[in-house]
């Protein structure tokens, strides 16, 4: 299931990448974090959208419903599966070589990254500006350096190097906590995670197989501490190691529209 | 949850969701195709 991860991962990494050629670039909202500013985007970022629509004081029911129907459909399995910035994370987990604790332990914490997506729309809203964009560490990876390389009549702004300093920081941080950012910080897994608890693709635990050994909360990356919580909380990014994990074969990733 | 409360929950979602694509797919879609092509090299900190 690692490798099928890894493959897909990449492959919607090179899909985000279609707006290369200029009729590939669309107006559809993605499900995951990619900033459109790439030089060749194809989707929009839909925390972008938001606070874009912020600034023009208007209702983006579009972008809202695109993203509802991606969130119902898959939940957060996006973030596992799909993320671009999610691949960054686990590529940099990998610099710990076989060590798959995280080096700095952290416990979960799920209202800050809903506090960022609050905070990010109602800056906009009053700065009339995108203010979450020029500080966000998927801009400076995925747009800044890659268009100041494509387009060198730019000159650095201060933003720029605010964007360079704001990638250092959290490229530490993926070294020392995995998937730091899914975890604490991100907006669009704040607004996927909403879609958890009803989504039609979830992570189902078996309780009448369950020996209640708990080493599936002991892999987890999103560091979920109740087996409970394991099929509905926000945090949830599907990646499936519970699954591999489990001795008794008691968790399965499956859609269902009645359970 | 019971089945047929989350079944009703996620089936009144999907129509809600899809109605808000339908209705203002025609209004707002070149809204954000144009975020898409018109680079903000502002938000990037990049200058002109």
């Amino acid at each position: 299931m690692s490798k099928l991860r890894w493959t897909t991962q990449f492959m919607v990494l090179a899909i985000a990448n279609l707006g290369f050629i200029q009729v590939l670039k669309t107006g559809i909202p993605c499900p995951f974090f990619y900033c459109y500013a790439c030089p060749a985007a194809a989707f929009a970022c839909p925390i972008g959208v938001f606070q874009n629509y912020a600034i023009l004081q208007q209702v983006p029911f579009y972008a809202i419903g695109v993203v509802g129907v991606f969130g119902l459909a898959l939940g957060r399995f996006w973030c596992g599966w799909a993320c671009p910035f999610g691949l960054v994370q686990d590529l940099v987990s990998r610099l710990r070589g076989r060590r798959s604790q995280d080096l700095v332990r952290l416990p979960r914490v799920a209202w800050t990254k809903f506090a960022v997506l609050v905070l990010a729309i109602f800056l906009a809203w009053i700065a009339l500006d995108t203010l979450f964009c020029k500080i966000c560490p998927a801009g400076s990876l995925f747009a800044a350096i890659p268009q100041r390389f494509v387009s060198t009549e730019f000159s650095f702004g201060t933003f720029f190097y605010v964007h360079l300093a704001t990638l250092a920081v959290v490229l530490v941080l993926f070294v020392l906590v995995g998937r730091f950012w899914c975890r604490f910080l991100c907006p669009m897994g704040a607004v996927l995670g909403l879609f958890n608890p009803v989504s039609i693709l979830k992570v189902r635990v078996d309780f009448d197989k369950c020996n209640h050994c708990e080493e599936c909360l002991s892999v987890c990356p999103a560091k979920i501490e109740k087996l409970e919580d394991i099929q509905s909380c926000t945090d949830c990014t599907r990646c499936g190691r519970c699954m591999e994990s489990c001795q008794n074969d008691a968790i399965k990733i499956s859609a269902s529209l009645k359970r | 949850m019971k089945a047929h409360s989350l079944l009703f929950i996620r089936l009144i979602l999907l129509l809600a969701f899809i109605g808000l694509v339908a209705g203002f797919v025609m209004s707002q879609y070149e809204d954000v195709r144009s975020m898409v092509i018109t680079i903000c090299v502002s938000c990037i900190g990049l200058g002109g």
